[in-house]
């Protein structure tokens, strides 16, 4: 999705589409890996959407995004079929890696998305190398990098600000503070309350955003992807957010706080959207409803469909572990 | 229509859980989402949701019961 202006309904209304995707999907990847057909693990982003959908929507089609395990929002955000993301979670070679590399590593070269990293902070200095690629080429497209709140106590966060603000590198550097670092709460693991702080020790400006209202993300993102085409370097954002299911399938987050859940509840980005598309005029509460049961047949169909995908052969895996 | 509720698998190499607590009894109205059970596993507790809207007709395993992954532990009716 490339976007000129926020002020056009229509786009809002894309966006709204899109996030009521994203909640519908992750909502069936926990329903298909409690039926035994999710490989492996999953980590899903339900409450985090405004993040993925309104960073993507600042972003021209040529800039490049790394983004984390909790990555199925921004590869769907960034256009990625639905089909080819659940054939991929399921192990199935109409995956968009061919089946190989399932939930954790959702890519897709022909959409920026050039890679999906399991290890916490791995995604950051790749963001650097494209964003430098394209400064020593001459080209203004810019480099996204999504990350946790956790993966702000990694080394690689610090070493890549750093090195990014001394090359004044065309990167932008987005935190997805949820509050937790798998089951331990921010505050038991981290120095300080705002990641953003984190940005001036390292040279650039930091910026906190509210992560659960799609336009204020849009507006931060764009601010930077701009100051960052001009060649004035990176910035740090922080988006305050929340993960409404626990870290990973498994877990069924106890370790949060009575009402915790129910206030972030109260602030559903998807929520906040359609009330203001309702309250505008540009998309009622009946279209919303029945956007919303579109979105949910076409989840479906997907998931069926990714369901009926062959699994890899053994010539077919092989083939991308050696070279010739 | 009647739906089955299975013992779920929530970890690879999960074989067996067990039924902690019914949170709903039989003829019960379940909305899809809400939680029916808590299973134990190896890893944790964990509730498990109704996959879609209904009536919990049927309870197959009652509290403490082992189950292996893929049988039927209830029946809802939509």
């Amino acid at each position: 999705m490339t976007l000129a202006t926020t002020h056009d309904p229509a786009v809002h209304v894309q966006w709204f589409r899109r996030m009521l995707e994203i909640r519908a999907f992750e909502e069936r990847v926990q329903e298909l890996f409690l039926e035994g057909l999710v490989e492996g693990t999953t980590h899903l982003c339900q409450g985090q959407e405004a993040v993925s959908v309104g960073a993507v929507a600042a972003l021209r089609d040529d800039d490049y995004l790394t983004i984390t395990y909790r990555g199925h929002g921004h590869a769907l955000a960034r256009g990625m079929s639905a089909e080819a993301a659940f054939a991929e979670l399921m192990g199935r070679s109409t995956g968009c890696c061919r089946g190989v590399g399932g939930s954790m590593h959702l890519t897709d070269f022909s959409r920026g998305l050039i890679g999906s990293f399991a290890i916490v902070g791995a995604g950051l200095p790749v963001a650097i190398g494209a964003a430098m690629s394209a400064k020593l080429s001459g080209s203004d497209r810019v480099a996204v990098s999504f990350c946790g709140d956790g993966a702000t106590n990694i080394g690689t966060f610090h070493e890549s600000l750093n090195m990014a603000a001394v090359w004044k590198a065309p990167v932008v550097f987005v935190v997805e503070n949820n509050l937790y670092g798998e089951y331990s709460p921010l505050r038991d693991t981290t120095a300080v309350e705002d990641i953003a702080d984190r940005a001036k020790g390292n040279g650039m400006p930091g910026v906190v955003v509210d992560g659960q209202d799609v336009f204020a993300v849009r507006d931060a993102v764009a601010a930077a992807v701009a100051r960052a085409r001009a060649g004035e370097g990176p910035t740090l954002l922080e988006a305050k957010t929340y993960r409404y299911r626990g870290h990973s399938r498994t877990d069924p987050a106890r370790y949060r706080a009575p009402g915790e859940l129910e206030r972030w509840r109260a602030r559903d980005p998807i929520v906040l959207l359609g009330t203001a598309l309702a309250r505008e005029g540009t998309l009622t509460d009946e279209a919303q409803a029945e956007m919303r049961a579109a979105v949910q047949a076409e989840i479906d169909a997907a998931s069926r469909q990714a369901a009926a995908g062959p699994f890899p052969t053994m010539e077919e895996i092989t083939a991308y572990v050696y070279a010739g | 229509m009647r739906t089955e509720i299975a013992m779920p698998s929530v970890s690879a190499g999960m074989e067996a859980g067990s039924v902690v607590r019914w949170l709903k009894a039989v003829g019960d109205s379940v909305e899809r989402g809400e939680p029916i059970v808590t299973i134990q596993t190896d890893k944790a507790d964990l509730d498990i949701e109704a996959p879609s809207s209904g009536v919990l007709v049927e309870i197959v395993h009652g509290e403490g019961d082992e189950v292996p992954v893929g049988t039927a532990i209830a029946y809802l009716e939509s």
